[in-house]
């Protein structure tokens, strides 16, 4: 550490010396322009993330909103896995781009950034942009911080990321039908597990293949999505509500049981696809296109597998929990530092120009009919020349913000009518039992801010560890009872709840 | 080869000494000349030896020493964007919060176990192979051995811990396969707080073990082979030979490396402890580094961070030197 501490320091240094420098540059150009009135490009520089390669920034689809918006635009890819280090880092060393991405406005190190000053407020802007003013209001209402909008949202549908995929086939083989409650849901599991649902006359099968715990295990039983309301009007974090313990013993049976991959707590959610395309487990929480598109690759070794995706069963008080997101992933904040208001238009112009269907497809898939071509029922079919230039959702979409598609999370290239149709309904049905975060928006308390990394640490391995069996319910109680009189922790629940009373 | 040379230039400086202090207390007697026109003299006399280090010094300057100032961090409540200058200075707070942290002392006791297990099972493994290696006629098949030993040192611990995994994994893989197969029930070899300490080890030993041995057997090669002559003369078996020529040859160099190794005894390699944690093994995987990494890096506290640096620095240091004068007390040259 202390090494690495040295090493930014200097960064620090020899930034601090570079900035000024820069600054002066552009102050420089600015002047220039108001001479010669033929104006020069903006230069904007900005931060994201990649899931796959870094693509270039002279490509044509970028070129051509240049040229069109009169910007040079220069962007960098970060490498998903390591980026909250990579943007970190940035902070720390004063050397974050014009426009940068982080996934969570309350992340401590930019919440008190920006609470300093360093980034723009855009609530004064949004509403000069169409498309940007045309997100759902929920898109901005989570990402708001201390009321205000800092960051432009990467709009993302509210429903479709939680589903229950299930082995149609298998469940045809065991003669049951698609869960509707808990109980079904169990037995299901247990057929899979037990009755050899591939025929293969090997007990090699799971019921459920799941990566490390997570929310939706316990939300799915109505503990809430993130924060749970009380009767009272405070907020409870969902995993200390009683329906989080009723959620605990269910799971911890499962697995006792040997109905999840016993492998749980080191699994990755790669492994998870892998699992379902192998055709070892039979069930998994996933997005409702994924059954689709995992089906394609299932089918590929077993050419009688169906994947289909279905509604989360009803918790024991009979209804339906979905966890409702936050209509975002992540947002774009403008640095201060580096840009005046005429560079924060420009930038908002770009990302307007972004935030519609054909400046989304042009920035993610490339030019038309080289880049991309559109198929009969509409759907995008990459070329090996996009391919090969690295355009992609996974790539070139992660630094604009796009557009809102409620049904998003529905399609897929190659996807047939029937399916879409089917996932469609199914999305509507979603969106009937979604609950949203209570405290979504909320400023993060001062007591999570010191503590909250280690609670969460310690929540996690004991979920994990009840879940395995390697902890106890009564261990459990004890975790929840030891919170309860830790004072730090009721002075964050007090602050949370008070801030959610006055929101 | 390296380790050989640090040890020669080590007794050369040595009698270099004696010879200054012999000469100034000749001179004490007569005119006595001062520090700063000795040092001149010396300077004059060396100065292309000197001329020679000067970019070695400037780089530990530069990068070394200017930089310590940062350590200023802990006494600071820092914030990136309000900067060095800028930021709260707040005293001796997180160096009193991260001493009462209930979790300080379950850190610090694996971070121990982890290093003493290490230095107990991994550290003599590369001198018996060395010496192993030593022995082998051959110098063909010598080679081929080498080469197959260090090949596991360029592997990342991203692929070893992917590896482990599939070949300890409790629903895939290999090794359970097999137990299932036989009749047993499988073992969670990833998951059992029992084993994780030995798992790390192992994973030490197949990794760098191999790497290990070159500075052995550069030790090895610079035996005087005239011993081996004289002693074989004296009637002496291979194994007589290794006990009272091949190991008194490289006794300095394997207490050098001892000695260097306890100051990195709080270092326990972040990447392989981060890479094997998971969460029915993390109160006996949570280290300072995985701890400095969470609180720092992924929560932004950088001035606690720090103080966990700091702290990891002093114990290492306070080993080195304790070690060192433990190694003088018997007798062997030590590190300075």
């Amino acid at each position: 550490m202390k090494k690495r501490n040295w090493v930014t320091m200097l960064f620090a240094l020899t930034l601090a010396v570079s900035l000024v420098g820069c600054a002066k540059g552009e102050s420089k150009s600015a002047e220039g322009e108001a001479a010669d009135g033929e104006q020069k490009p903006v230069e904007i520089s900005i931060g994201t993330m990649t899931y796959g390669e870094s693509p270039s920034s002279d490509l044509d689809s970028i070129t051509q909103l240049n040229e069109e918006l009169n910007v040079k635009l220069d962007i960098d890819f970060y490498p998903i896995n390591s980026y909250k280090e990579k943007v970190n880092a940035l902070l720390a060393s004063k050397s974050l781009p014009d426009v940068i991405l982080i996934e969570d406005i309350q992340d401590p190190a930019f919440s008190t950034a920006t609470e300093q000053g360093a980034f723009w407020d855009l609530t004064p802007y949004i509403k000069d942009y169409p498309n940007l003013a045309a997100y759902p209001e929920n898109a901005y209402e989570n990402t708001k911080f201390l009321g205000k909008t800092f960051g432009i949202p990467r709009v993302r549908p509210l429903d479709g990321h939680e589903s229950l995929m299930i082995r149609q086939d298998w469940l045809d083989q065991v003669g049951l039908k698609a869960p509707a409650t808990m109980d079904e849901l169990y037995q299901v599991l247990e057929a899979f597990t037990k009755n050899d649902p591939d025929q293969n006359g090997k007990n090699d099968t799971y019921g459920m293949a799941q990566a490390s715990v997570s929310g939706y295990l316990m939300s799915m039983f109505g503990a809430g999505t993130t924060w749970k309301e009380q009767a009272d009007g405070t907020l409870l974090p969902y995993w200390m509500t009683d329906e989080a313990k009723t959620a605990l013993e269910f799971w911890s049976k499962a697995y006792a049981d040997g109905l999840i991959t016993p492998d749980l707590p080191v699994m990755k959610s790669s492994q998870v696809k892998e699992m379902i395309i192998q055709g070892k487990a039979g069930v998994a929480i996933a997005n409702v296109n994924e059954a689709f598109m995992f089906g394609q690759e299932l089918k590929k070794i077993h050419p009688e597998a169906e994947l289909k995706a279905f509604e989360i069963p009803a918790a024991p008080d009979g209804k339906k929990y979905h966890e409702q997101a936050y209509g975002s992933y992540g947002v774009f904040l403008v640095n201060k530092l580096t840009v005046d208001e005429a560079k924060l238009k420009k930038i908002l112009e770009v990302y307007n120009a972004t935030a519609d269907e054909e400046g989304y497809n042009l920035i993610t898939y490339g030019l038309k009919d080289v880049d991309y071509t559109v198929s009969e029922d509409g759907s995008i079919v990459q070329t090996d020349e996009g391919k090969k230039k690295a355009y992609g959702t996974a790539t070139t979409a992660q630094w604009i913000s796009g557009y809102f598609n409620k049904y998003q999370r529905a399609e897929a290239p190659d996807m047939p009518a029937e399916v879409k149709e089917y996932n469609y309904k199914l999305i509507d049905a979603i969106t009937n039992s979604s609950v949203v975060n209570p405290a979504a928006g909320l400023p993060v308390t001062e007591a999570w801010m010191e503590r909250g990394g280690d609670w969460q640490k310690k929540f996690v391995d004991m979920y994990t560890n009840v879940l395995i069996g390697k902890s106890s319910l009564a261990d459990w109680d004890a975790f929840i009872a030891g919170l309860q009189a830790d004072a730090n922790f009721q002075q964050h629940l007090k602050d949370t709840a008070d801030s959610y009373k006055s929101k | 080869m390296i380790m050989q040379e640090v040890v020669v230039t080590l007794s050369q400086s040595n009698t270099e000494h004696a010879i200054l202090a012999s000469g100034s207390e000749r001179e004490r007697g007569g005119k006595k000349r001062s520090r700063l026109e000795r040092m001149k003299v010396i300077i004059a006399r060396e100065k292309y030896l000197y001329v020679l280090a000067l970019p070695g010094l400037l780089f530990f300057l530069i990068f070394k020493y200017f930089p310590i100032w940062g350590l200023a961090l802990a006494f600071q409540n820092y914030s990136p964007y309000l900067g060095f200058w800028g930021s709260e200075w707040v005293g001796l707070k997180y160096f009193y919060d991260f001493f009462t942290n209930p979790d300080f002392l379950l850190l610090f006791r694996n971070t121990m176990a982890i290093s003493l297990l290490n230095i107990m099972f991994f550290f003599p493994v590369p001198i018996v192979l060395s010496l192993l290696i030593n022995e082998v006629r051959s110098l063909k098949f010598k080679k081929t051995i080498q080469t197959i030993i260090y090949l596991p040192h360029f592997l990342s611990w991203v692929i070893i811990a992917g590896i482990c995994f599939i070949i300890l994994g409790q629903s895939d893989g290999i090794i359970n396969k097999i137990i299932v197969e036989l009749g047993g029930q499988p073992i969670g070899f990833l998951t059992e707080p029992n084993y994780f300490w030995g798992l790390l080890t192992a994973q030490s030993i197949w990794k760098e073990a191999g790497w290990g041995t070159i500075i052995f057997l550069a030790a090895l090669a610079g035996i005087n082979q005239d011993l081996y002559e004289a002693a074989q003369i004296d009637g002496a078996n291979r194994w007589k030979q290794m006990l009272n020529v091949t190991l008194p040859g490289i006794k300095s160099t394997i207490i050098v490396l001892l000695i260097l190794r306890l100051g990195q005894v709080m270092e326990v390699g972040f990447e392989q402890v981060y890479l094997m944690m998971s969460s029915p093994v993390s109160h006996v995987a949570d280290v300072f580094d995985t701890y400095v990494y969470r609180t720092g890096i992924q929560n932004g506290r950088f001035s606690y961070a720090t103080v966990v640096g700091i702290f990891k620095s002093v114990v290492g240091l306070l080993l080195v030197v304790m070690a060192n004068r433990l190694a003088k007390k018997f007798g062997e040259e030590g590190l300075y």
